[in-house]
Order: C-alpha cells, then sequence, then structure tokens
C-alpha cells in the first residue's frame, strides 16, 4: 500500500503540468554548476582590463561586465552559491522549524507559549531587515549567510510542524498507539513525523526560492557574499554600477537565472503540492 | 467594535516585546559590547579606567535585564540613542525619512490592491480563457522576480534608454518644493514595488472569486436573473474580500521588506534605505531603531487589517462574545 502510494506520488509528479520541465531545469542547473570548471570558457574572477564591458559577442557568450570579467562563466560558478546557500540554509531550517514545532507541540503550556510568541514576534520583521541586522553582526562568508538566511526561515516551518503535531495527536490511530503502551519517542518519530512531512515538504520548496532571492538581495545590497566570490546577486551589483552607460547585459542575465531558478523551484513546489494531495488535483480538475 | 480592537492591540503587545528584546539582543551581541562596537580597536589601547569609565557611562556593568528596562523606557519615550556615525539622535534621523517611506508603500498598497482586484476577478470571472491563463503566467513570473532586479532594468529601460522618468531621489536639484516633480519621482518606485508583490495577490483574488462564485447564492442570484456584473461586484466581491484582508495583512511584511530593497536601488531617502545603510556602517543604534519602526509598522498594519475585516464581517468581532457566553451560560 505505501509503496503504491509512494510510486503513484512520483507518477503524479511528473505528470503535472509543469513539474517535469521544472524538475528538468533543476536538474540541468546542479549539473551546471558541478561541472562549472569543465563548461566555463573563462577564470570566473581574472579580470581583463583590455575588454571592460563588452556587449555580447563570440569570445564572450554572454558580454563582460565593469571590470572585464566573462559573465557566462561567472553565471555557472554563481549558480553554486546560489543553489548552496539556496538548499543548505533551507535544509538547515526546516530541521530546526521541525524541531521546535515538536518541542512546542510535545510540551505545551509556557514553552509552547514562548517559543510560539517568539515565532510571531520574528515573522513580523520583513525577512530582509532581519538578515540585514544579523549580518550586520557576523563576518561576510558563505556559511555566515546560510546560517543567517536559515535563522530567518524556520518560524512557519515551526508553526506548521505545531500546527500538524497538535492535530495528529488526536487522530485516532495515535490514540491507539498510545493505549497500547508505545513509548512517546517512538509515536513522535514513527506516527507523527512522516504525516507531517508531505506539509512541510511543501513548504520547503517554497522557502528554497526565497532562500535564493534573500541571498541575491542580501549579496546585491553588499552584504552577503564576499565581493570576490561570483553569486548572482554580486553580479547584479556591477550592473547597478554600470546601468546609466546602458550595458544592459551585465543586469539581464544574473537576474534571469534567478528568475528562471526560483520559477523552476516554485513549479516544482506546485507539482510536489498536487502529488502529495491527490485530492486537490482531482477537485481542480473537476 | 471597540471591545475587538482593544482585544487585537493587547494581543500585539507581545509581539512588540519580542522584536523590541531582538533589537536589544542585537546590539549586545554586537562584537562584545556596545563600548567595543562603538571605539573598535581604540577601545584595547585605552587604560582599563577609561575603559571602565566608558562602560559605566554607557551602563554597561548593570545586570542585562536592568539595562534592557532602562533601554526599553527611554525607547517607548521616543528616545532611541544617538547614531554612531554622526551623533544625531536616531529619533530625528528617522523622523525625517519616515514620511517618504510612508507614502511610497501607501502608494504602492493602494495601486496593488487595485490592479490585483481587477485583474484576479477578471481571471475568475473569464476562467479559462486567454485573460486567464496570461494573468496566471504573469502572476507567476512577477512571484519569482526579485524587486530590486525589477528596479535595476525599469531604470534601464524608462531612464536610461527612454529618459522618460528620472532614476534616482525624491526631487531634482533646486525644484524640491515642485509637487509634480516629486511625483514624477515617485513615479518608477511605486510601480515597481507594486508590481513585483502583484503576483501572490492576483493569484489569491482569483482563487478566493472562484470560490465564491462556486456558491449556492451565486446560483441562486442568477436565477433570479439579477445582471451579472451587479453579482460579481455585490456578491461575489464583498465575500471574497475578507480572506482577501487577512492574505493582504499577513504579507505586508514582505511588502516592507520589498519595499526598502526597492528604496535602495532608486536611493530614495526612506527607511529602507536607511536600515541598509546602518547595517553596512554597522551602526547599531540607527540599526535597532528601524528594526522597531519595521516591526511597529507590520503589526500596525496587520491591526489594520483584522479590524477591517471584522467591519467587512461583523461576525469576526461576535465570535469572540459568543464563545464567552458559551462558557459562562
Amino acid at each position: 500500500m505505501a509503496d503504491a502510494i509512494r510510486t503513484g506520488f512520483w507518477l503524479r509528479l511528473w505528470r503535472h503540468k509543469f513539474g517535469h520541465w521544472s524538475m528538468a531545469i533543476l536538474v540541468l542547473l546542479v549539473l551546471l554548476a558541478i561541472a562549472a570548471p569543465v563548461i566555463a570558457p573563462h577564470n570566473p574572477v581574472d579580470t581583463d582590463l583590455s575588454a571592460v564591458s563588452q556587449p555580447p559577442s563570440i569570445l564572450h557568450m554572454l558580454g563582460t561586465d565593469e571590470l572585464g570579467r566573462d559573465i557566462f562563466s561567472r553565471l555557472l560558478y554563481g549558480a553554486r552559491v546560489s543553489l548552496t546557500v539556496g538548499f543548505g540554509a533551507v535544509l538547515l531550517s526546516t530541521v530546526v522549524g521541525v524541531l521546535l514545532g515538536f518541542i512546542s507541540g510535545y510540551f505545551g503550556g509556557i514553552i509552547d507559549n514562548v517559543l510560539m510568541r517568539f515565532v510571531d514576534g520574528l515573522l513580523s520583521l520583513p525577512t530582509i531587515v532581519l538578515v540585514l541586522a544579523l549580518q550586520a553582526l557576523g563576518d561576510q562568508n558563505i556559511w555566515n549567510v546560510v546560517l543567517v538566511i536559515a535563522f530567518a526561515n524556520w518560524m512557519q516551518t515551526a508553526r506548521l510542524v505545531r500546527t500538524e503535531f497538535l492535530s495528529i495527536k488526536q487522530k485516532p490511530f495515535v490514540k491507539a498507539a498510545v493505549t497500547t503502551g508505545t513509548k512517546d519517542s517512538n509515536i513522535m518519530l514513527r506516527y507523527i513525523l512522516p504525516n507531517c512531512m508531505p506539509s512541510v515538504i511543501v513548504l520547503a520548496t517554497i522557502n528554497v526560492g526565497h532562500a535564493i532571492i534573500t541571498e541575491a538581495a542580501l549579496s546585491f545590497l553588499g552584504l552577503g557574499i564576499p565581493p570576490h566570490l561570483p553569486s548572482w546577486g554580486n553580479m547584479l551589483i556591477g550592473g547597478q554600477r554600470s546601468i546609466l552607460l546602458g550595458n544592459w547585459w551585465i543586469t539581464l542575465f544574473p537576474g534571469l537565472m534567478i528568475i528562471s531558478t526560483v520559477l523552476a523551484v516554485n513549479f516544482v513546489g506546485d507539482a510536489v503540492r498536487d502529488a502529495l494531495d491527490p485530492l486537490s488535483m482531482y477537485k481542480k480538475s473537476s | 467594535m471597540l471591545l475587538f480592537f482593544v482585544r487585537r492591540l493587547m494581543a500585539s503587545i507581545p509581539v512588540l516585546f519580542v522584536i523590541s528584546l531582538c533589537a536589544f539582543f542585537l546590539i549586545h551581541s554586537a562584537h562584545g559590547d556596545p563600548a567595543i562596537a562603538m571605539y573598535g580597536n581604540q577601545l584595547e589601547r585605552m587604560r582599563p579606567e577609561d575603559q571602565m569609565r566608558i562602560r559605566s557611562n554607557l551602563g554597561l556593568n548593570e545586570p542585562l535585564p536592568v539595562q534592557y528596562g532602562k533601554w526599553l523606557s527611554q525607547a517607548v519615550q521616543g528616545e532611541l540613542g544617538r547614531s554612531y556615525l554622526d551623533g544625531r539622535q536616531v529619533s530625528e534621523i528617522i523622523a525625517a525619512r519616515l514620511p517618504n517611506t510612508l507614502i511610497l508603500t501607501t502608494l504602492a498598497s493602494i495601486l496593488m490592491i487595485i490592479l490585483s482586484v481587477i485583474i484576479g476577478m477578471i481571471a475568475a470571472v473569464k476562467q479559462y480563457t486567454w485573460f486567464d491563463y496570461l494573468s496566471t503566467c504573469f502572476a507567476f513570473i512577477f512571484y519569482s522576480i526579485p524587486s530590486f532586479w525589477l528596479a535595476l532594468l525599469a531604470i534601464l529601460i524608462f531612464s536610461v534608454y527612454l529618459g522618460w522618468l528620472p532614476s534616482t531621489g525624491i526631487s531634482s536639484i533646486g525644484r524640491e518644493a515642485d509637487l509634480v516633480d516629486r511625483l514624477v519621482h515617485l513615479i518608477m518606485p511605486t510601480i515597481v514595488l507594486a508590481v513585483s508583490h502583484i503576483g501572490g495577490y492576483i493569484r489569491f483574488v482569483r482563487s478566493s472569486i472562484l470560490e465564491v462564485l462556486s456558491q449556492d447564492y451565486i446560483l441562486t442570484a442568477h436565477a433570479k436573473g439579477l445582471w451579472p456584473a451587479y453579482i460579481y461586484y455585490a456578491h461575489a466581491l464583498r465575500n471574497a474580500l475578507i480572506p482577501f484582508i487577512t492574505y493582504a495583512g499577513m504579507s505586508f511584511s514582505s511588502l516592507i521588506g520589498g519595499g526598502y530593497l526597492v528604496e535602495t536601488v532608486f536611493s530614495y531617502p526612506g527607511i529602507g534605505q536607511l536600515t541598509v545603510h546602518a547595517a553596512a556602517t554597522r551602526d547599531y543604534p540607527l540599526l535597532m531603531g528601524t528594526i522597531l519602526l519595521t516591526g511597529i509598522f507590520v503589526v500596525l498594519g496587520n491591526l489594520a487589517a483584522d479590524v477591517c475585516c471584522a467591519w467587512a464581517d461583523p461576525r469576526i468581532q461576535v465570535e469572540g462574545v459568543e464563545r464567552r457566553i458559551g462558557t459562562y451560560g
């Protein structure tokens, strides 16, 4: 039965209108990021002052930036940063969110109250403000950016998991397990956690898109990834510097990369949601 | 209504408390303590008694809860300390820029709500037509576009290539009092901010109108022979508005955050540009001030959404009362 649901899940995921295209794009991006040293025609950090701000040409497929660095090569290496930050931060924030959601749901009472008020407070600050404030404390490196973005993203997961925990706790199969004397830890890990996972996965997918945009914004403001590393956000700084010269290619291409990645992630999130909840798909088509 | 308002107001106090705690924690975890943040390496070169004097002047030798209490009581009175960089009162710096942010956010909100309601409604009424597909497609794309990139692109197109609109600032030099000039400077930031957040709103309006349209009372209204436009406006929109207001309240904080980024790109002298500047220069008192203010913004926005909801749907106000009657009677 469980196997049938699982195979059904992958099939439904594949059948979603944009699902497989988006997944293909994401897989392609990951491959490009991994193979960046092989594919990249130029060194992404090599400046070439004899070829500053060149429009797209045969030598530089997508042109060069204001320091003469090849934009195509930088985009490839930038994918590494964006994907690492996006997936790394979301992995971390999801683990923390699930953990705190469980603590809140399990203990209840004052712990639950304090934790949830804390969540309310943090959620009322815009992500970018929270991230800016935290970045002002630490040093600039990629792992700090991952940590900071993870810290700004765990709250919704925690709140969601707590709600799920409380509703699943009331279900008959959990009560049956309690009656038969199953240990609390066992109930949480084997009864409640697997049933929380569908909604957690959907939220996590959406969060990956948010995390990638947040990283780009932070780097664009000069407070994210250190300037010497190629990241899509960092590349847009150059775009802004030379914007009044009308060098559109420096701004356009990193932005298109961000949009297509986030769009693909969001479509996959949509497809995952429909695949995990076949009923919603049925409702949609009827 | 008043009771409802007071109850909601009380509920937002813990949220503000947490925000103030975060702001306080920020300055106290900043590189050890505020004395180091203020003087940097120079502090180590000072004599121990000077270091002691600075710390006691800043009130750092008292226990943390006492410091927090003092800071909070001052903050409530609008006394947020002085900026590290230019020594001016933080409240003064913020007050000078507050109107600009308020104008931009308000204009963008109005534009966004009007546009998304109109587009979402047409898309729902004309479900599965080219308009519906096109608007859904655009909604998805705009949902994934970073606001600051859209701002850069807008500058590139409308300022650099077409030369129609000014790219930065709030007014042209020497024309500070000219209202028309100021409005022209507002056009691009407002539209970019509104459009970059419109995606989620369009999808939300569309789906909630579709849900209302499938209700029996809409069918009844059609059966009565009412004019369709009247049904959509008076029956469907009114009912779809309530979840929409809740959604708008919930996503208000992301609108504020997006506004901060847009302000920075357009060099628009508002709170957002100030926050970014404070973070980049590690001006902690200023940063604390803007964080507190942002939190208050969002809490007020949520409060306004709740009050609007209660006004649009009187059941919401009564619910709490009914529950009380239930427990007592």
